[in-house]
């Protein structure tokens, strides 16, 4: 992943935004730049996906001692 | 808590393990296709034959595993005779790729992609209604019966499978250091920091085996976006 503005700290913004653990002023400043930035953006789209494909695997995969 | 990777469907391994037909031709085209070379499985040595023009091999695999495909299908399409003709199906695919057949894989992982690929075309076709309109029918004959439809259930019973595996192994598949990362991250939810005591390197060093799991996860998983 290349973003072709070199937005900084870009691939940690998108896996924090994605995860929820940006503050709300990285969030902001994130949000404003995937306006911008399709690669950023596809990014983190993707990114998004892994998170939910991961989120859905979890209760599965714990289920045996999760009850 | 961290997940356990337990593999909730994998195929079943067979049980049966022939030895290979005392007349079979054997003509490796290659030293690296010699199974006491390259350690290859007994079924991909199998197929390297049947690749070779032995079609007693093919069938020695077709004995092998003709019955565990069948169940596996039946249990994803739940459909006995659905089952039966996907089989079928499956070695049909099976011989007709063989000339392209290139041991990469374990050959069973191979085989149940193929089944699992039919299995599920078959349900997103809707090819599935057939079995329908038979219920249909019974139920119009006065044949009634109290059966709830559940086309709709298996078929997102299936995808749900089918992508909790392809997780699954996506994120088996990652080098050992990035996998205790993205589990302590994703699933403990702990900090650079501390993930980095953890694992016994550098803050930048986990943020960056983090961003390579995670980019090698996206480009695994990017058909699910």
């Amino acid at each position: 992943m290349s973003c072709p503005q070199e937005f900084l700290r870009s691939q940690e913004l998108i896996v924090g935004y994605s995860a929820g653990t940006l503050d709300p002023q990285d969030t902001a400043a994130f949000e404003r730049h995937i306006q911008s930035c399709a690669v950023c953006r596809q990014e983190t789209v993707l990114q998004q996906a892994v998170w939910a494909a991961l989120d859905e695997w979890r209760p599965v995969a714990l289920a045996p001692g999760d009850s | 808590m961290t997940p356990d990777l337990i593999d909730l469907e994998a195929p079943p391994e067979p049980v049966f393990s022939p030895q290979p037909s005392p007349g079979a031709r054997v003509n490796y085209t290659r030293k690296a296709d010699r199974p006491n070379d390259s350690g290859l499985d007994r079924d991909a040595d199998l197929m390297l034959r049947v690749r070779d023009g032995d079609h007693a091999s093919f069938e020695s695999l077709l004995r092998k595993h003709r019955g565990p495909m069948i169940h596996y299908l039946r249990r994803l399409v739940r459909n006995e005779a659905v089952a039966e003709e996907l089989t079928q199906e499956v070695f049909l695919r099976v011989y007709k790729s063989r000339g392209s057949y290139q041991p990469s894989a374990k050959f069973t992982t191979w085989l149940f992609r193929i089944g699992t690929h039919l299995a599920l075309n078959w349900i997103r076709d809707g090819r599935n209604e057939k079995s329908q309109a038979s219920l249909d029918g019974e139920m119009a004959n006065g044949i009634g019966r109290q059966v709830p439809d559940c086309r709709k259930t298996a078929e997102q019973e299936l995808l749900y499978q089918v992508k909790l595996r392809e997780v699954r192994q996506a994120v088996s598949s990652l080098p050992a250091k990035q996998r205790a990362a993205v589990r302590m991250h994703k699933y403990e939810e702990m900090e650079y920091a501390k993930i980095a005591v953890a694992i016994g390197c550098t803050e930048a060093a986990v943020k960056s085996l983090l961003f390579r799991a995670y980019e090698a996860l996206r480009s695994r998983l990017a058909h699910m976006a």
